[in-house]
């Protein structure tokens, strides 16, 4: 076919077409490398560590939220073929009703539903450490993303169940959790399955981002910021961040701003750079490996 | 395939149940808030309503205390405990945050729930637009991206590489508008994926950007709301291109060229008009099929442009709007409130799903033999 031949073949180029992958994934790293050397070089110690807090809470936040929606989404996918292969039609149609009535729950609106009950929890001294508000916040955000989990794995029961495959190994003796688990699953399903939970990672940062800088606009009377781990978007809703990010309006009037950007405004700057630079690279990897496994 | 009160039957349960559930937080919620006021002692309350001492008066403060001291309240031993607390109870008036709303707490009446209308209309407005816009702005950038792709054309990047490594420095001087357009390109990139509130905050200070003409394009372009609904169409035809059907249909000599503009090629106005504007032409077939799977995923869009259009009003704070008027309502603990608004929230979508759901059985009635 015409099309899945590109135009150019030669070897750097050839690279960018076919492992797109791998390529993105380069690029991010290489790109928070650059920005952490750039940091290192013209912002202030304080600052810097603070962007160092919220690019690691950040992302171990939605690496949490990607564990546990592939828990959730895997335990769920499993209960819900179990109770459908086992004909108990009651209580399949009772959890697929309340699956589909937390699909057409905004994220974004769910999610600040939790984060009222967190903010509950904060106030009553139940939830203290960093660790437990990133795990919380986590679940929360997992809460509202495992679904694709579940899509995804039904439709690959769905898939095998259709070939004589699982016939086959259920005629040869094999219990259907080991097919499902180890032969559709861990052997026939693992690209599909990166490749959601790298798309996962970009949903669950976009989200978390999100709903930090919206919390920081006034959300909680009693609990500051400040008690909560700070998050790329805690950061970018200082003051100073959202300064800085104005100073990027007023340099489109005016062109002398321009190169102090990248120095004298370069919290709010790099801040929103990370977080508009990740989700880019995250989509990019995940669009890579759907082409690379033609998923 | 199903009809219009099938398709009523099966949203409407949700509506309920979330309904009554939202209600019975609410009660919840509300008798929570009642207990975990703090009582008042009714000594200290009898003591601060004595209008003829003001106690923020240092002399007022010390005649009531040798008042007491002369005749002590029965079970009160230490005095300056019992000034410390009156002193920490004025203050607690002034300071405490859920007494500063002016009149108690808000709660959903009549009066409040019709205040909440107007701002629900915007809302609608909004969501309409933003909903109408990002479908075909994300079927006109599905369909480019496939037919870019069928013509085999290569990134900006990689023809400007392929140009150096060709030749040479000649090449890149000659093919740098390839580096600008590349460059160009990414930087499209990263404003499709930037979270509404980066780029608002960028315009904030040359741009209203709390006007509604504001609000929509950037609800439409941000998020990547319009990258992720296109990419999802351009998946669905990649995958309905590959299939055995399509292949028969060229052996056949159905026109399959992707050329712009030749015969048996493609128009142009298929970016726009991709049943209209492909007669004729494999891709017409490809389009409508890719189409029909398409439609269900729209109610997933939905769910993400509401959360986008929340994510604006809320992170903007665009006084007035619906979601800025909940994170208030969250504020002020007013909660009752706050669950009419999700709920109205909640209903819009259900009524999208519910109009995907008609729309997608009505497709599907065309492609049906037996009906």
């Amino acid at each position: 076919m015409q099309g899945e031949r590109p135009g150019v073949r030669i070897p750097l180029s050839g690279l960018l077409a076919e492992r797109k992958d791998l390529l993105w994934g380069i690029l991010w790293f290489g790109g928070l490398a650059l920005t952490w050397v750039w940091l290192d070089v013209y912002l202030n110690a304080p600052a810097r560590i603070l962007v160092g807090a919220a690019c690691i809470h950040t992302f171990s936040g939605a690496v949490a939220a990607v564990v546990v929606a592939l828990v959730i989404g895997w335990g769920t996918a499993l209960f819900l073929h179990f109770l459908e292969s086992t004909r108990r039609r009651g209580a399949y149609l009772a959890v697929s009703f309340a699956l589909n009535l937390l699909r057409s729950v905004p994220q974004i609106v769910g999610m600040l539903i939790g984060y009222v009950i967190v903010t509950g929890l904060t106030l009553n001294e139940a939830l203290t450490s960093d660790t437990s508000l990133i795990l919380a916040t986590s679940l929360v955000t997992a809460l509202f993303v495992f679904q694709e989990v579940v899509d995804l794995i039904r439709e690959r029961i769905r898939h095998f169940e259709s070939l004589e495959f699982v016939s086959a190994l259920l005629v040869c003796g094999i219990p259907s959790r080991v097919i499902i688990n180890r032969e559709i699953l861990l052997k026939n399903s693992m690209p599909y399955l990166v490749q959601k939970s790298v798309a996962l990672f970009g949903r669950a940062i976009f989200l978390i981002c999100s709903i930090d800088f919206i919390v920081s606009v006034g959300l909680s009377a009693e609990v500051s910021l400040s008690n909560l781990p700070v998050t790329l978007g805690s950061m970018l809703a200082k003051l100073d961040s959202k300064q800085d990010i104005l100073a990027i309006g007023t340099a489109f009037t005016d062109l002398r701003v321009v190169p102090t950007l990248f120095v004298e405004h370069l919290q709010g700057i790099s801040v929103a750079f990370l977080i508009v630079y990740t989700l880019l690279c995250v989509y990019r990897i995940a669009n890579g490996l759907m082409e690379r496994y033609r998923l | 395939m199903r009809s219009l009160p099938a398709v009523v039957l099966e949203h409407l349960p949700a509506v309920l149940v979330v309904g009554l559930a939202l209600v019975a937080v609410s009660a919840l919620m509300r008798r929570n808030e009642s207990a975990s006021r703090p009582h008042a002692d009714p000594l200290i309350e009898r003591y601060l309503a004595i209008d003829s001492v003001d106690l923020a008066n240092p002399l007022d403060r010390a005649l009531f205390r040798d008042a007491l001291g002369v005749l002590p309240p029965p079970g009160v031993t230490n005095i300056d405990s019992l000034m410390h607390v009156l002193e920490e109870t004025r203050l607690t008036r002034f300071t405490d945050p859920s007494r500063k709303t002016g009149g108690g707490r808000a709660v959903l009446t009549w009066e409040t729930g019709m205040a909440i209308v107007p701002m629900y209309a915007v809302f609608l407005l909004v969501y309409l637009a933003v909903m109408v816009c990002t479908y075909f702005a994300a079927r006109a950038l599905a369909v480019w991206k496939f037919i870019a792709w069928k013509q085999g054309r290569a990134s900006y990047l990689r023809r400007y590489l392929a140009s150096v490594e060709s030749k040479g420095l000649a090449g890149a001087i000659r093919r740098a508008d390839l580096l600008v357009m590349s460059a160009l390109s990414g930087i499209a990139s990263l404003l499709l994926f930037a979270p509404a509130y980066v780029i608002a905050y960028s315009f904030r200070t040359s741009l209203d950007t709390e006007s509604i003409l504001f609000l929509i394009p950037l609800a439409v372009m941000s998020n990547g709301i319009l990258i992720n609904e296109a990419n999802h169409l351009y998946t669905l035809l990649v995958a309905e291109s590959r299939k055995g059907y399509i292949q028969t249909a060229i052996v056949k000599g159905l026109a399959s060229s992707y050329e712009w503009d030749t015969p048996g090629g493609l128009r142009r106005t298929t970016l726009l008009f991709p049943v209209r504007g492909a007669r004729g032409h494999v891709f017409r077939d490809i389009y409508l099929n890719a189409r029909l799977q398409f439609i269900p995923s729209m109610k997933e869009h939905a769910a993400f442009v509401v959360t986008g259009i929340v994510i604006i009003e809320m992170a903007l704070n665009i006084k007035g709007h619906l979601c800025y008027a909940l994170l208030q309502h969250m504020l002020f603990r007013e909660f009752d409130i706050a669950i009419a608004i999700v709920f109205a929230i909640f209903l819009t979508v259900k009524l999208t799903e519910a109009c995907v759901d008609l729309w997608h059985s009505l497709e599907t009635r065309k492609y049906d033999n037996a009906g």
